[in-house]
């Protein structure tokens, strides 16, 4: 749907206020990033923060988005128009006009709720040409469909990871596996291998994780790459001990099995990492500065983390626990 | 390989480290005994090296905080550079392991980072893909 129609035509029969509000918010952010003064991240962020448009809560919407039929049914009686074929439709009294638009890269049609008043008012069967799909339209589905693809990689990137960990478990290596971003025409962004070092005395079996970017991978990109591959041996990061090997490239260690305590969710999402689930001691000195500005700090148990409020809710590390208690 | 304990040292033998050191005229080894009392009281152990000491490599992993199985794989990598004693027994000089020890906080506070700005990270590869679509 065009965020136009959510802001001017859309202005009663919200579910609640809240989603009428960001679409203008929305609205906002597009104006200062057709000023380049906003990025795609930007946009990104703002829409990972609030719930597609598709999803707010108004019933024409709801029944715009929900029923994939409706757009077949539309289709058959849609109406040629100088933008394309237009149909209307209505649902909790209001109805919305649709327009279809051919996409040429995927060569289906795409339909886009372009207008809608409550049902009953009369309304022209031409669309005025500010009601067709406008630049800041074609942004927000380029950067859903980004965001789509993002997490469709992450999903294939932890599979392939928890494939080559239990080819690991079994004969002890797996790799090297170039990993490569899902974008025409991408050069691998680093190479994955993973192997078991044995049980050695007291110490139990670890997994080492051994991540070689490429030259002039984008650095954004490998770390996520790297974080959803750790979290797909597991989830927490107190579980990872990182250390640098040769250019680039970084080792990272976790015991295995993973202690139950730092067991992955029931529900675990791709590149999920849960940080702070121990509340750790560190030194005072520079705590205060490093919570403000998010830098870590190192732990007495050694671990580096980075601060945060709400440690008091957490359970405390042991190690630390122990080693404080010496202390003073 | 003389270890200090942070943890072990009572208050009072701290004290009279620190009468010793205001005793010291300025030079090296009072700024080195200044190094050893701040780290003493932020909890930091004290590991003291002769430069031309080598460690086994479970020596070395103590020092580093990590496994020695990690450890063990960081020298097969070529990542901290070793020699071999008798048969096979790898040896670190002290000097490459204090030196490896800085390149590895880098490397875990990289990593603290990288946890912690998911978010920020996973926008950011928006960029990148956007602009492909």
């Amino acid at each position: 749907m065009t965020l136009r129609c959510i802001t001017d035509d859309l202005t009663a029969g919200w579910d609640t206020p809240r989603a009428q509000r960001s679409a203008h918010a929305l609205s906002d952010l597009l104006a200062r990033h057709a000023r380049g003064s906003a990025s795609d991240a930007d946009v990104g962020a703002f829409l990972r923060a609030v719930p597609a448009l598709d999803r707010l809560e108004h019933p024409l919407i709801r029944a715009f988005s929900e029923r994939d039929e409706l757009v077949e049914s539309l289709r058959a009686e849609s109406v040629e128009t100088t933008a394309g074929p237009v149909a209307t439709f209505a649902a909790g009294g209001w109805r919305g006009t649709v327009l279809l638009q051919a996409d040429l890269e995927s060569g289906h049609d795409v339909a886009w709720l372009v207008a809608a008043h409550p049902d009953g008012a009369s309304a022209g069967s031409d669309l005025d040409p500010g009601e067709i799909p406008q630049d800041s339209d074609e942004l927000i589905a380029r950067i859903e469909r980004a965001a789509e693809r993002r997490e469709d990689w992450k999903t294939a990137l932890d599979r392939t990871t928890r494939a080559l960990l239990a080819e690991t478990l079994a004969t002890g290596d797996a790799g090297p596996v170039p990993v490569v971003v899902p974008a025409e025409g991408r050069a691998p962004l680093f190479d994955l291998t993973l192997s078991l070092e044995g049980a050695d005395g007291d110490e139990p079996a670890q997994v080492i994780v051994v991540i070689a970017p490429r030259e002039s991978a984008p650095e954004a990109t490998v770390s996520v790459g790297t974080r959803t591959v750790l979290a797909a041996i597991a989830a927490d990061a107190v579980a990872w001990t990182a250390a640098p090997v040769a250019g680039h490239a970084m080792s990272y260690a976790a015991t295995i099995p993973v202690p139950s305590s730092m067991a992955p969710p029931a529900d675990p999402a791709p590149g999920r990492m849960a940080v702070g689930s121990l509340a750790h001691y560190a030194p005072t000195a520079g705590l205060t500065e490093a919570t403000l500005s998010g830098s870590p700090v190192q732990a007495l148990c050694g671990h580096w983390f980075v601060p945060m409020h709400d440690h008091v809710t957490r359970p405390t590390c042991e190690r630390c626990a122990a080693l404080r208690d010496t202390l003073s | 390989m003389a270890t200090l304990t942070a943890s072990n040292l009572r208050h009072e033998e701290i004290a009279q480290l620190e009468q010793t050191y205001n005793a010291l005229p300025p030079g090296v080894l009072r700024s080195t005994l200044e190094q050893v009392l701040e780290d003493l009281r932020q909890g930091e152990n004290i590991v003291v090296l002769g430069s031309r000491q080598t460690l086994t490599p479970a020596e070395a992993a103590r020092i580093l905080g990590i496994s020695r199985a990690h450890l063990c794989k960081l020298l097969d990598l070529g990542a901290v550079p070793f020699h071999i004693v008798g048969a096979r027994d790898r040896r670190i000089q002290a000097r490459d392991l204090v030196a490896y020890r800085k390149q590895l906080h880098e490397a875990q506070r990289a990593t603290a980072t990288l946890f912690a700005q998911s978010d920020a990270d996973d926008d950011a590869l928006l960029d990148e893909l956007a602009s492909n679509l």
